[in-house]
């Protein structure tokens, strides 16, 4: 291949001069009208109205939590935070207490145009969860801890096929005092005939430092790994398992079954 | 670490990324509005989504991702539409042994290794961190890529 060529083709391609000026005054008005950063006041306060409506009729309860829902009408997402209280959300509401965090997988749901703001036209999983200081200590805007968030498949490595293959990403917040956290990737529910993961650690990009993978195919946390790590199992309806689908996203990836 | 993007981070990010990314998706898009548009998705993507980032590394590795499906995704979607008159009568690139259009032709998997490797001059292996693949899976298609550009 003459490299020369190429470059010179692509150097060549006249993009409108003032791009970067006209794409920082939409980025702007993005911050301005859309992003969560100025999500409506008035939806904040009836979304901390109707928690705090919850916390009087619940004497004991000391920290806010908010649900699924609330954490998506939060970002101004409504049609995600109606499909989190739907038939085919999978409610997991489970807490794992490890390095200093109560980490809790509330809900997840997949499945096409379930989202407001993300790509509604391919098959899109996403997942709430919730992070608390064990100790109680209310967190902040300003110190979010450097946790990773993947779903791992079993039989595929983790290293391989993970939230980065999957074309993964999440919205943050704080509210209460607790950290929520808004994930997506492509859809995982065509696994559902394998055990799925998801997992949360201190950390990034899965490596063989931090997994292991069993002959098997289980997957669990490597034991020199000593970080905060949650490793929850997904309840997923076998039903919607899609070998096809699978196999498909397997073989774009390249990725060898274990 | 980097958080999500503030006014100041923004210009950096606008400033720094914009042209490499335009020409990534100029690798997989005919026309140069919509390399623009892919871009400008990209960079919308990462004020909504308050994208958090280890590194400046990560940071670049996840812009580079994001632009590559995007361009991806618009290019499969213009493939099943007919294309309308006046776009059809547009003036187009010199299309005669255009590599640009040979590489632009090529299975997405293929094409972006190929402009990374070529145009923007990563390695094998900076090129499998970038994508999150192993480095013997990017050689693999570059090997082909350049098979099939032949």
């Amino acid at each position: 291949m003459k490299n020369e060529n190429y470059r010179k083709q692509i150097d060549s391609i006249q993009y409108d001069n003032d791009f970067e000026e006209k794409t920082l005054n939409i980025l702007s008005a993005e911050r301005q009208h859309g992003g969560y950063h100025m999500s409506g006041l008035a939806k904040r306060i009836i979304i901390i109205a109707a928690a705090a409506v919850i916390l009087c009729l619940t004497a004991a309860a000391s920290i806010m939590f908010l649900s699924a829902s609330n954490a998506a009408e939060f970002i101004g997402d409504e049609k995600l935070a109606k499909a989190f209280e739907e038939d085919g959300a999978v409610k997991v509401s489970e807490t794992i207490k490890t390095g200093g965090y109560d980490i809790t997988l509330l809900v997840l749901v997949s499945g096409k145009g379930l989202s407001d703001t993300y790509d509604t036209a391919s098959d899109k999983t996403y997942a709430v969860i919730s992070v608390a200081a064990s100790d109680g200590t209310p967190y902040t805007n300003e110190d979010y801890p450097s946790l990773a968030f993947t779903p791992l498949i079993s039989g595929l490595n983790p290293w391989q096929f993970n939230a980065w293959t999957l074309h993964g990403g999440y919205t943050q917040f704080c509210e209460g005092g607790i950290l929520y956290y808004l994930f997506d990737c492509d859809g995982i529910s065509c696994f559902a005939d394998r055990t799925v993961y998801f997992a949360v650690y201190d950390g990034f990009t899965p490596s063989r430092e931090f997994f292991n993978i069993a002959k098997d195919g289980s997957i669990s946390f490597s034991k020199d790994f000593d970080k905060a790590a949650a490793l929850f199992t997904l309840p997923l309806d076998k039903s919607l398992a899609d070998k096809d689908a699978a196999q498909r996203l397997i073989e774009e990836n390249d990725i060898p079954v274990v | 670490m980097i958080q999500s993007a503030g006014e100041d981070e923004l210009l950096r990010i606008v400033n720094t990324y914009s042209r490499m990314l335009l020409h990534i998706a100029s690798s997989r898009l005919r026309n140069a509005s919509d390399a623009e548009d892919a871009v400008q998705d990209v960079f919308l993507t990462l004020v909504r989504k308050s994208t958090v980032f280890g590194s400046a590394e990560h940071e670049k590795a996840w812009l580079i991702r994001c632009v590559i499906n995007r361009a991806n995704d618009m290019r499969r979607k213009s493939e099943a539409k007919n294309v309308p008159l006046d776009e059809a009568f547009l003036p187009q690139e010199d299309h005669e042994s255009s590599l640009l259009e040979e590489v632009r032709s090529l299975p997405d998997k293929y094409a972006c290794v190929i402009h990374l490797y070529y145009y923007e001059g990563y390695s094998i292996a900076e090129i499998a961190k970038i994508l999150h693949l192993p480095s013997a899976t990017v050689g693999t298609r570059l090997a082909r890529a350049r098979k099939l550009l032949k």
